[in-house]
């Protein structure tokens, strides 16, 4: 049975494969209108609003619509390309039955951002992770969920702990001029040991104090965890062919706990 | 009397509380055609710069003209967020990224069609091509009176040595980011005042000779 709805699934995505590899339309202005150019786009075709050009109008259109968004390159030729289209296959089943909408407002969505930044003359990567959001107004914008990185980066040691002499009770504290103004880079140590330091607090207060310097943006990956059953990642493929832009570059098949436990690992740096 | 001004208050009154909410539907659709022609305007300036049978006034006046449709005409420019304070905010640029190259270059969007100006002296024909689809993505608020959104094109870049053969050639994709402000005119009319902001460039192929 499975072998069949493999076999069924081939052929329905063979054509659009096909047209992808082999460039029959070669012209720049074709491929530029098969291109998913935005994440609106992606989003247009993913809730079968728009359609690729070779998606055709026939009963698997649909199918061929949600298909036409992956990065085929990452599924044609691989030793598990057929176990690999079988849950292509149970993915758009199971967006067409709960009948899911991608948008970018979505809980289930947010976008991590591969970030070179420097510190005190090192430079390091974070990954900043963003949500969807509203001003005090009511308008959209992107927020910051969280920041990994800043100690595996080895730009900040979170886990350092440092001492306030045992008397300075006897003194008043007058000795926290010293703590604070002679020595601020151990400022992160004076903390109580059991509360940990949470790592998006840190890197603002860094920009804010206008020590850390944004240098650019490596990568951009969207995270899904809307379709029941699934976690898609959507990346931006420039490429010459009737598959490119923004395009779901890992599908991983999860429950509900484990697609809990795997946002956690992602937006929490242990 | 009474009630033309009563009639007059309530219409008004409408007229205010349409401009407090969202955009409707052909206001939308509208502002995405000013964009659209922002962005081809652009794209005809463009092709101006680049052509060097153009006189190099006409071809330098064209690079003003083109920095006339950005945010702060390729300079700093500062903008208010919705609780009034200043943004500050760097002068347009244009960040290029390269199948063929690992890390972004950025420049300012003067410097962009400056060199653009030049680089095109140094071969017998520069033809920059549009592909004539923009696609202008959904149109937010960002604050009252003032909407934000992107639109996206390509266009191919070729230049020709004396004897007609392609030196260099590449097909970019861009996305430019929009700012769309609303203005009131003296006398009461509204217009929509379009604006682009910094351009995300990616060279998605290099055409060789």
């Amino acid at each position: 049975m499975k072998l069949l709805r493999s076999g069924f699934l081939m052929l329905s995505v063979l054509p659009l494969w096909l047209c992808a590899q082999v460039n029959i339309d070669t012209s720049w202005k074709s491929q530029y209108l098969c291109k998913v150019k935005s994440l609106e786009e992606f989003a247009a075709r993913f809730n079968l609003e728009e359609s690729h050009p070779d998606a055709g109008t026939d009963s698997m259109a649909n199918y061929s619509n949600i298909y036409s968004l992956f990065d085929f390159e990452r599924i044609s030729g691989k030793p598990d390309e057929i176990q690999r289209l079988d849950t292509m296959f149970e993915f758009c089943d199971s967006i067409l039955d709960h009948n899911i909408r991608f948008s970018m407002e979505n809980g289930g969505v947010f976008v991590g951002a591969k970030c070179k930044i420097s510190y005190k003359k090192k430079t390091g990567i974070v990954d900043i992770y963003f949500k969807r959001d509203k001003t005090p107004k009511g308008y959209d914008r992107w927020s910051i969920l969280a920041v990994t990185g800043l100690e595996r980066s080895g730009l900040v040691d979170l886990s350092r702990i440092s001492a306030i002499p045992p008397t300075e009770h006897e003194m008043h504290f007058m000795g926290l001029d010293e703590v604070f103004n002679l020595n601020p880079s151990n400022a992160f140590g004076y903390r109580y040991s059991n509360n940990d330091l949470d790592q998006t607090s840190v890197f603002l207060a860094l920009v804010h104090s206008g020590q850390l310097h944004f240098e650019e943006v490596d990568n951009v990956a969207v995270y899904c965890a809307d379709v029941p059953g699934f976690i898609f990642v959507v990346e931006e493929l420039p490429r010459n062919t009737r598959n490119s832009g923004w395009l779901i570059t890992s599908l991983i098949r999860t429950d509900t706990d484990e697609k809990i436990q795997f946002l956690n690992n992602l937006l929490q740096e242990k | 009397m009474k009630i033309k001004i009563l009639l007059l208050a309530f219409f008004s009154l409408i007229g205010i509380s349409m401009l407090a909410h969202d955009l409707s539907d052909s206001q939308i659709e509208s502002l995405k055609k000013r964009v659209l022609q922002k962005v081809e305007e652009f794209q005809n300036y463009h092709s101006v710069i680049v052509n060097t049978d153009i006189s190099e006034n006409h071809r330098k006046n064209a690079i003003s003209s083109a920095l006339a449709l950005f945010m702060g005409r390729g300079q700093e420019y500062t903008t208010t967020d919705e609780n009034g304070n200043v943004e500050y905010h760097r002068p347009v640029r244009m960040q290029i990224s390269s199948v063929n190259r690992s890390s972004t270059k950025s420049m300012k969007m003067t410097e962009y069609l400056d060199r653009q100006f030049k680089n095109a002296l140094n071969y017998a024909k520069v033809v920059v091509e549009s592909a004539d689809i923009v696609r202008v993505g959904k149109i937010y608020k960002v604050n009252d009176g003032e909407y934000r959104g992107t639109a996206y094109f390509c266009s191919k870049y070729i230049s020709y040595n004396k004897e007609g053969r392609v030196v260099y050639g590449d097909i970019t994709d861009k996305k430019v980011n929009v700012s769309i402000y609303v203005k009131q005119l003296p006398g009461g009319e509204e217009i929509f005042e379009v604006r682009l902001g910094d351009v995300y460039v990616i060279a998605t192929k290099r055409i060789r000779s």
